[in-house]
């Protein structure tokens, strides 16, 4: 058995525990919390926004929170696992955004020429602007689904293979994944690209020949979501328990160590950044019909730093810790600024300082630091 | 300087490593027979390290040439020299620290070192059973599924060389395994090595007096990046070159 | 000579003009004292500037040749105030009162009528019966035009003259030809000289009917290096009849154009050297914090920021100081910027950084908030986009060739960032700081057993590192507004000048920080500056591909850390 030690700040809490006997309680929530998790999302709130408990815009939200989510999970297997900070996963969420984006433009109004509005207002030619030959494969699904997968995985595998190869790590992989993720949204702000410029794309309608402004697709957007997010939250736990898993751990413990054993770390690190990018597209693509606009913004540097917030708060190292910090924050996030909205930065700046300061290892750090002493506890009686 | 002795696993010839104008190793031949272990000693700044990193491809040689098993290696990358069956134990113990000893054991395992190779199936009964028997040789069993980082030192530094034999490395560079333990530690770990003598070819770089005595084997002085000596431990400390070498840096070096 | 001084002098030359008025002066003088002062002023100036009298009564004469001559003289009489009474006489606000010229300006009945030069009142308003409109028709008003230009090519101001001259070879046509063959007879300014030169040779080009005479032109404006010229001389290469023309028109264009590459290459090298400056500055300071105490500040921006604040500050405060001191409260700004800077650095150190040595990442995250708390606070505080008024005497430029004009406040910065580079090489080499600043970074424990306080080595060295950060931000106020998140601009540039350059290593993060402001600008007229910013990045992964190490890598087996 690991040895944690106690925290005394948790003395209280933890005296209050055991005084009410909750030892057994708590060991067996801590076991069976992912199930509950996931039965939350998948049952719970349905069935809240049937008996009226929730809005439907309070359920879109809460899906956007589970396609954001899928981000923090890919952070968490390149930040928590292996030990690289990447700060540009927005930009990979983005990517996938624009693809579903412009596959939604294509399903939505068009010009006289068939070209859609997005695009078409914000051309500055003069008789009007010809469907460029790169949106076209769009009007497919497949070709859509292709793309939001493979777009951010070309991106990340090539990136992420130069960098690594050229062994840029620690802060230095921090800063270029910075730069890389300005640099992308600049150059998608400029209207030449033909991708709505600064106003991105938007004024969507269709997916699959629904209405996505229905209450019944937002609702089936919200399943899908909550799926994908269990989903890839399965995925990732099963990829930490292989041993592929113990390898991208042992990069971030010691890659010298891990190359005289034999290892090239440059595939690994490449593999899991590029997975961890396509989870963000995928999270991308689920959020953008659920909030109906997607624009270059959403690749500043801040929303990707963001990213790391939620990780940091949640617990890195740990799938859960991922996302319920990507949860937990967004929840804080909106109840926040429709309450006190001057107060949320100096919050964000304050909590993100404190989080460093103070409690390294997140939420469910902590939280496993209460199940260590349960079960010492328990081993005792 | 004593005439070079044929020697058939691992040849180095005319190597220099130049850093910045600075020779750090210029050794005009040293040789490693099959299975035998050879110490290395020298005072701070010989050179020892930077020989271990130009063997095992950290560092490429200015000029001269590393050949190991007949083959060349001197442009060879780390991870070739590896696969080649060239193992490392650094200065600093260096085991991955989040993962378990047995998980540590486990990744040194030969074979499957492509990245869909480790997503699925686990080891087999059989390297269970080698990894098992190794621990309890190292006294490490009974902290098995204990995180590395939670060992202590001299528990580290089994843990590494454990890893090492567990590889199926032909060439082992050990750099000061007894850096740091007791006395004890230190017994177990000469024995250890003495062990994998006759399966495994050794250099091993070392400060201890007492513990190069104990292995008993061929030592090479190594100062100022040259070969001083070479011999038995008898020989190579009564020789006049090397008594100087020592006393000449008294104060720096031990 | 400028306007106050023009109304004395033209008042005397009324009163030797109109007899009659003799009697206005002196009871409208305010007081004994400015008459006195008036008086000498008349005499200084005709003295100093032998004006010729400035005779108007020929222009009530009822003989138009008389009265052109009139106007012509005026035009030639190079008094400046001549012009304004040129402009009221073309409206046909002058009029003869009796014998006098005066100007009348107000529709009223009766009306006051005003001394033509200074537009003082003459006298008691009179009926409007009594005065006798002065004749504006066609020829009066070429004339007019004439003396005009010719009175603006002879103004005294440099500043005025100097345009009017490049803008009557501009223009064209035999008035200015005529006027600037005048104006170039009595021209000292070389400048000015040289422009009419070629002002001369341009209206040459157009209007000289001998073909040699167009070709001398050409080759003169091409020998100037004349960048007006290129247009006319472009007209001339293809529609001159004589092919003499053609020839000399085209050798004028080729010599003109090989100026003007020459010149803009050296205007984008400045234009990137100063670009590479601000990178500098802001690299220096990371080169200390990053580079050699490993320590990773992404607030590092918000110091330049807090350096430009405190600009701000102190030219609030300076507003309360007599108007005199006012320019100078950059200097003091300057100051107030490292120092500001420097002090948030060092409480920074204090709190926050001193617990996360040796956790780089951790660093990274915690100082990303303190960045994002500093700039809520100061919008909070100040509010979007202030900005501070440039000091007089850092406005302009200076031309040191012909087409070349570097502005005062960017050559400042580039010295600014000299002397910071200048000062953290001599602080890191040749001070004791410095001294135990390498030590402490090298060895921790060793130099702390060596009797070093190496937590206060580290508070100082962060602040000098913000400090100069502030300086910087100081030094930007200067070529840009103030903007709670100015900082985060260049932030990602400076950090990746730092690894460009090699960490820790001076000379390298100077090169690398000009290279990146010059490449920038190069690329920038042939892409736009969006792609130009892309290619670079894609450039420094190149780089870092070939020479993970940076510019100057830093060698030897403790260099794969």
């Amino acid at each position: 058995m690991a040895e944690y030690p106690i925290d005394p700040r948790q003395f209280a809490l933890t005296r209050a525990i055991a005084g009410l006997g909750w030892r057994g309680t708590l060991l067996g929530f801590d076991r069976r919390a992912p199930a509950i998790g996931a039965a939350f999302l998948l049952l719970a709130i349905p069935v809240f926004y049937a008996v009226g408990l929730l809005d439907l815009a309070q359920v879109n939200q809460l899906g956007r929170y589970c396609a954001i989510a899928l981000v923090a999970i890919g952070l968490d297997l390149v930040w928590g696992y292996t030990g690289m900070l990447s700060l540009c996963q927005a930009m990979f969420f983005t990517l996938g955004g624009y693809a579903m984006g412009m596959h939604l433009a294509m399903q939505g109004p068009k010009d006289g020429k068939g070209v859609p509005t997005s695009i078409s207002y914000v051309s500055s030619e003069v008789d009007g602007l010809a469907l460029p030959w790169f949106w076209q494969p769009f009007a497919h699904e497949w070709f859509t689904l292709v793309a939001v997968l493979a777009v951010p995985a070309i991106v990340a595998g090539l990136f992420g293979w130069l960098a690594f190869r050229s062994r840029i790590k620690g802060v230095y992989f921090s800063i270029i994944t910075q730069a890389l993720t300005v640099a992308l949204m600049t150059l998608f702000s400029l209207n030449l690209l033909k991708l709505g410029g600064t106003n991105g794309l938007t004024n969507f309608t269709h997916l699959l020949g629904c209405d996505i402004r229905t209450g019944e697709a937002k609702l089936a957007l919200y399943w899908v979501s909550a799926l994908a997010l269990i989903g890839a939250a399965l995925f990732a736990w099963w990829l930490t328990t292989t041993r592929f898993g113990r390898i991208l751990v042992a990069v971030r413990d010691s890659e010298a160590r891990l190359r005289f054993a034999g290892y090239q770390p440059v595939i690994f690190k490449t593999a899991v950044f590029t997975l961890a990018a396509v989870l963000a597209g995928i999270g991308g693509a689920l959020y953008v019909p659920q909030t109906g606009i997607v624009t270059p913004s959403d690749m500043a540097a801040v929303p990707s730093i963001m990213v790391v917030v939620w990780v940091a708060l949640g617990g890195r190292g740990t799938i859960t810790g991922a996302v319920v910090g990507a949860l937990l924050v967004n929840l804080i996030y909106a109840l926040l600024t429709t309450h006190m909205p001057k107060f949320w930065p100096f919050i964000l700046g304050a909590v993100f300082v404190s989080v460093v300061l103070f409690m390294p290892d997140g939420i469910v750090g902590q939280w496993r630091k209460l199940i260590a002493w349960a079960q010492r506890g328990k081993a005792r009686a | 300087m004593s005439t070079p002795v044929r020697s058939d696993f691992l040849q180095i010839e005319g190597v220099t490593a130049v850093f910045d104008g600075f020779k750090a190793l210029d050794v005009s031949y040293f040789g490693v027979d099959w299975g035998d272990l050879r110490v290395v000693i020298g005072p701070n700044g010989a050179g020892k390290t930077t020989l271990c990193d130009v063997i095992s491809g950290k560092t490429k040689p200015t000029t001269g040439k590393v050949v190991i098993d007949e083959k060349d290696v001197t442009r060879w990358r780390d991870t070739e020299i590896s696969a080649l069956g060239v193992g490392r134990k650094f200065q600093t113990p260096s085991v991955f620290d989040s993962l378990t000893v047995y998980e540590n054991m486990e990744l040194a395992l030969p074979g499957r070192r492509r990245a869909w190779q480790n997503l699925f199936g686990r080891e087999t009964a059989e390297q269970r059973d080698r990894i098992l028997a190794l621990l309890e040789r190292t006294h490490l069993i009974g902290r098995k599924d204990h995180l590395a980082r939670d060992l202590s030192h001299g528990q580290r530094q089994w843990l590494e060389i454990s890893m090492l034999m567990v590889s199926g490395a032909r060439l082992l560079l050990v750099d000061e395994p007894a850096a740091g333990l007791t006395d004890t530690e230190t017994a177990l770990t000469a024995d250890l090595l003495l062990e994998l003598k006759g399966n495994h070819t050794l250099i091993v770089i070392e400060h201890d007096m007492e513990f190069v005595r104990r292995l008993g084997s061929r030592v090479t002085c190594l100062c100022q990046g040259r070969v001083l000596a070479d011999g038995t431990l008898d020989q190579v400390s009564s020789d006049p070159q090397v008594i100087e070498a020592y006393l000449g840096r008294g104060k720096a070096g031990r | 000579m400028g306007t106050p001084t023009t109304a004395p002098e033209s008042t005397s030359a009324s009163t030797r003009t109109a007899a009659s008025g003799g009697r206005a002066f002196g009871d409208r003088m305010p007081s004994p004292l400015s008459a006195f002062v008036r008086r000498l002023l008349i005499i200084a100036l005709a003295v100093i500037a032998h004006l010729p009298a400035l005779d108007l009564t020929g222009l009530a004469s009822d003989q138009r040749p008389q009265r052109l001559a009139a106007i012509a003289a005026i035009g030639a009489s190079r008094e400046p105030a001549a012009a304004a009474f040129l402009e009221a006489y073309r409206l046909g606000n002058a009029f003869r009162l009796g014998e006098r010229i005066v100007l009348v300006v107000d529709a009223a009945d009766p009306a006051t009528p005003l001394d033509p030069l200074s537009r003082a009142p003459l006298g008691a308003p009179v009926p409007r019966s009594q005065l006798v409109e002065l004749e504006v028709s066609r020829p009066e008003i070429r004339a007019i035009t004439g003396a005009l230009t010719l009175l603006q090519l002879t103004n005294p101001d440099r500043a005025v003259r100097l345009p009017a001259v490049v803008k009557a070879g501009d223009v064209g046509g035999d008035t200015n030809r005529a006027a600037l063959v005048q104006v170039l007879a009595g021209e000292s300014d070389q400048s000015v000289a040289k422009a009419a030169r070629e002002s001369l040779a341009l209206i040459e080009l157009s209007l000289g009917t001998e073909a040699a005479s167009r070709a001398a032109a050409a080759t003169l404006l091409g020998e100037a290096c004349s960048g007006r010229a290129l247009g006319p001389l472009r007209t001339r290469a293809a529609e001159d009849p004589d092919p003499l023309v053609k020839t000399a028109a085209t050798a004028a264009i080729a010599d003109i154009e090989r100026y003007q590459s020459g010149v803009r290459a050296a205007q984008t090298a400045f234009a990137g050297i100063s670009a590479g400056s601000i990178l500098i500055i802001m690299a220096l300071g990371l080169a200390i914090t990053f580079g050699l105490m490993g320590v990773i500040n992404m607030a590092h921006g918000e110091m330049l920021m807090i350096g430009a604040y405190a600009t701000l500050v102190v030219q609030w405060v300076f507003a309360y100081l007599p108007a005199p001191l006012q320019p100078y409260y950059f200097i003091l700004g300057l100051g107030a910027g490292f120092l500001a800077a420097a002090a948030v650095g060092w409480l920074l150190e204090l709190t926050i950084i001193r617990h996360l040595y040796g956790r780089p990442l951790e660093t990274l995250l915690a100082t990303w908030g303190i960045s994002y708390l500093l700039v809520q606070t100061v919008r909070a505080a100040f509010g979007d986009n202030q900005a501070v008024v440039a000091p007089s005497w850092l406005t302009g430029g200076w031309e040191p060739v012909q087409d070349l004009v570097l502005p005062w406040n960017r050559l400042f910065i580039i010295a600014v960032t000299i002397t910071a580079i200048a000062l953290v090489w001599w602080v890191l080499n040749r001070t004791r700081l410095g001294l135990v600043l390498r030590a402490t970074v090298q060895s921790r424990r060793t130099a702390a057993s060596l009797g070093v306080n190496t937590r206060r080595i580290d508070g100082l060295t962060f602040a000098l590192g913000s400090g100069i950060a502030g300086a910087g931000g100081c030094a930007l106020t200067l070529i840009g507004g103030l903007k709670p998140d100015m900082g985060q601009e260049f932030i990602i540039d400076s950090f990746l000048v730092v690894a460009a350059g090699g960490v820790g290593n001076l000379w390298g993060v100077v090169c690398a920080g000009l290279g990146l402001g010059i490449l920038n600008k190069v690329l920038e007229p042939w892409t736009q500056a969006v792609f130009a910013k892309v290619i670079v990045l894609v450039g420094i992964i190149l780089f870092l591909q070939a020479r993970p190490q940076g510019l100057f890598p830093p060698k030897g087996r403790l260099s794969d850390g």
